[in-house]
């Protein structure tokens, strides 16, 4: 085949070159504006993206009050949910595209993404000395710290699971007491079943809750040990274990989980139905304070599909003690997360003055511990409670403060350091046991040989 | 009919040279073919590039990666040769997604054959509102699976819409929580499926009928064929190539199937609607095993690449006969 160029192809054939050579020059142009801008430590656009704060208007909160410091800086949060965050983050952090500023938790995600951020260790020790490590809670900065000793992320609060929130309400309602071990727990959700009202709702399809709830009975067991066969430092098949297990299959077989919950996710199914108060309890970590804030509570049960949403009185109580020999109780967990900068951002100063801002300012720390997401990692922070704005100040403080007074001495951590193929195992063992498949002890023998074997 | 004698033919010496001939000019035309004018090249390039840049460099890619142990950011993977595909080939995970395949591919497209072939026959015939019946089949194709995923989450929960009409038909002792139960979860999957893809098999029949000849449907009315021998005898031979290539594209589909199992299930409960796509995802993303998820990929190809060609002969085969 020949290809005749005449003379009006080719003039089409330049006309397109140059339209083409047109687009790229613009295309670059546009991409390059930036480079000429030039990077100030009180001036920029600064992009951030995370998982945490999940609700935005938390996000909103810390940047009006950043902005009342520093104006000339304007920080753009994107939730990214996460479910997806590291598949988002991982291109987006190898592009030249990516955030400024991002979330970074201990353990696996800080093994991804550390390498992409700047060290924040000079600037730390520049804003609060070379002891800056004792001025925040015993396990916010540790974790964030690489194997260099930079520090990559700067820590903005801790985190922590183990207890169970109950809708105070519907517990007096229908004239109930929150339960304080599993014979309780059977008696409380039959007798709200009876009345037509859900109890128990956890999305028993992700894992990593699974893990939460499995580590909360545990530890009223023996506690410390999940956290150590995690590590790998006990074994898996041991009678303790196998009690923990035991007690995780009661919690399908008499009627404390929701029917089906192998086929729900915690976020956002179960948690939609809690908001939504279909169900009267659901374990979360420390971070679900947050719903006890009447500004934050309202737009998240909008979010969960109510109409017309009307504040409810959300209050932890301890994890019920899962036998005989058990005690109700159990906290572990770690930084929540850190902010690094983006070693690629052109905004490096403007960016870092933010994270500093959050991780450092008692101002900054202040509304953190206002919006009871995290535990603010600066350890002179008290939460004011007249100026967070609970649903129900008289009800809601007393075991949110005792919460949070547990978690700034807890040192148990929650398993976030591990490979995720150790987490993901744990699940199998937990669906397997759950679902009948195996009994405890050989869903126990299976995960020793797959995972210490 | 009066039987002609055939005209005198060419002497064999003659039709040797003729053929010669044509040999010489076919030879004569492929070599034209391949060469291509300078500035025929610049037409070209565009093509050459995008086929060779997006499609070839990337599965050169995948294969390269599939021999490494990383977590697709770390600067320093480890290459590890076919470790990743022998512990694939060991993982019974791998083996049960294969046969959720198979199974899928079975069953759905046993039912969406047979309902499109119905539904299409029926339509073909004279019957009132044909067009609002062909939309309303249709409509499921152009939905988007991620649009109608959290509906299908919300209908087969434990206290979805599915479990109150079966309790308010008096079938409630059939309530289930469909998608928490591992034995059912991968029917729902396939029901979903059959669901939205039946109105793409209709609509594929429904123009392949319109293309057989009338008067051998009423050659076969005449020989006293009622409507079902009609369909099994007469129509469903001639839309033999349809059919062909729905199963080429049902095949390619139960092995590619990704959005619905991730969105309704995440190939759970306990992997029993795990299917070869989610798999891979599972293992790229979440577990950060890119080059694991890599020789997946490359296992998942080949498959897709095998059966088609096998389908393509079989259609071809069909054809000549």
């Amino acid at each position: 085949m020949s290809i005749k160029m005449t003379r009006r192809s080719r003039r089409l054939l330049g006309g397109v070159a140059v339209l083409a050579c047109t687009l790229a020059g613009g295309l670059t142009a546009c991409g390059g504006g930036d480079e000429t801008v030039e990077d100030s430590a009180t001036a920029g656009e600064v992009t951030w993206w995370g998982w945490t704060p999940a609700e935005e208007v938390i996000a909103n909160t810390y940047i009006e009050t950043f902005n009342k410091e520093y104006p000339d800086i304007k920080v753009t949060f994107k939730q990214v949910g996460l479910a997806d965050y590291d598949s988002v983050m991982r291109p987006a952090l190898a592009s030249d595209q990516g955030p400024d500023l991002y979330g970074i938790a201990p353990g696996v995600t800080f093994g991804q993404f550390a390498q992409f951020g700047i060290d924040l260790m000079p600037a730390m020790v520049e804003l609060l000395g070379e002891d800056w490590k004792s001025k925040l809670l015993l396990t916010a900065a540790d974790p964030l710290i690489d194997e260099a000793g930079a520090l990559k992320a700067a820590p903005v609060g801790i985190n922590f699971a183990g207890p169970v929130w109950i809708n105070q309400d519907l517990f007096d309602q229908y004239g109930l007491e929150p339960p304080t071990n599993f014979d309780e727990w059977v008696e409380v959700c039959a007798a709200f079943k009876a009345q037509g009202q859900g109890c128990y709702v956890h999305g028993a399809q992700d894992a990593a809750f699974n893990r939460d709830v499995i580590q909360s009975i545990s530890d009223t067991i023996n506690p410390g040990l999940m956290a150590k066969a995690l590590a790998g430092e006990e074994p898996w098949n041991q009678p303790d274990l196998v009690a923990t297990f035991e007690a995780w299959k009661r919690m399908f077989d008499e009627g404390i989980m929701e029917e089906g919950a192998l086929g729900v996710t915690h976020y956002p199914d179960a948690h939609n139905k809690f908001l939504a108060q279909d169900y009267a309890m659901i374990a979360m970590g420390q971070w679900y304070g947050q719903y006890a804030v009447e500004s934050i509570l309202i737009p998240a049960i909008e979010g969960a599909g109510v109409s017309n949403p009307e504040p409810f009185t959300v209050v932890p109580i301890l994890f019920p003690a899962a036998n005989d020999q058990a005690t109700p109780g159990a906290m572990f967990g770690a930084a929540d997360y850190g902010l690094a900068v983006n070693a690629k951002s052109k905004h490096q100063k403007a960016a870092t003055t933010f994270a500093l801002w959050l991780a450092t300012s008692p101002n900054a720390q202040q509304v953190v511990a206002n919006a009871l997401n995290n535990v603010p990692a600066l350890a002179s922070i008290q939460i004011d409670w007249e100026a967070a704005g609970l649903v129900n100040l008289a009800v809601q403080q007393g075991p949110i403060e005792q919460m949070i007074e547990t978690c700034k001495t807890t040192t148990e951590g929650r398993g976030m350091e591990h490979d995720p193929a150790v987490i993901d195992s744990l699940g199998q063992a937990a669906s397997n046991v759950a679902a009948g498949n195996q009994t405890p002890e050989e869903a126990l023998e299976w995960l020793q040989a797959t995972l210490q074997g | 009919m009066a039987v002609t004698k055939p005209a005198a033919g060419p002497s064999r010496r003659q039709h040797h040279r003729v053929l010669q001939q044509g040999r010489g000019q076919r030879r004569s035309r492929g070599q034209r073919r391949y060469r291509v004018q300078r500035p025929g090249y610049a037409w070209v390039a565009p093509a050459v590039v995008i086929s060779i840049g997006l499609l070839y460099f990337c599965l050169g890619d995948t294969a390269y990666t599939s021999t490494l142990q990383w977590d697709g950011v770390s600067p320093n993977p480890e290459h590890v040769g076919l470790r990743n595909y022998s512990e694939l080939l060991h993982d019974p995970i791998f083996w049960r997604a294969l046969r959720h395949c198979a199974v899928f591919l079975v069953i759905t497209f046993t039912i969406q054959t047979s309902l499109g072939i119905a539904f299409a026959a029926l339509l073909h015939s004279r019957i009132r509102l044909a067009s609002l019946y062909k939309v309303i089949i249709f409509i499921p194709v152009v939905l988007a699976p991620s649009i109608m995923a959290p509906v299908f989450r919300l209908i087969f929960a434990a206290d979805g819409q599915f479990n109150w009409v079966l309790r308010h038909i008096g079938l409630g002792f059939l309530a289930h929580p469909w998608l928490g139960d591992e034995r059912t979860s991968l029917y729902v999957i396939m029901f979903i499926q059959v669901w939205e893809f039946t109105g793409l098999t209709f609509i594929l029949y429904y123009g392949a009928m319109s293309q057989v000849d009338h008067s051998i449907i009423e050659a076969a009315r005449l020989d006293g064929a009622g409507n079902f021998r009609t369909l099994v005898s007469i129509v469903l031979p001639i839309v033999k190539g349809t059919t062909v290539a729905l199963l080429m594209l049902s095949v390619i589909g139960a092995l590619k199937i990704f959005d619905i199992p991730q969105l309704v299930t995440l190939g759970g409960p306990n992997y029993s609607s795990e299917f070869l796509s989610t798999y891979i995802y599972r293992h790229s993303i979440p577990l950060a095993r890119v080059g694991f998820g890599a020789a997946a990929s490359m296992v998942l190809l080949v498959l897709a690449v095998g059966f088609s060609m096998i389908f393509a002969r079989l259609g071809r085969r069909g054809g000549d006969r």
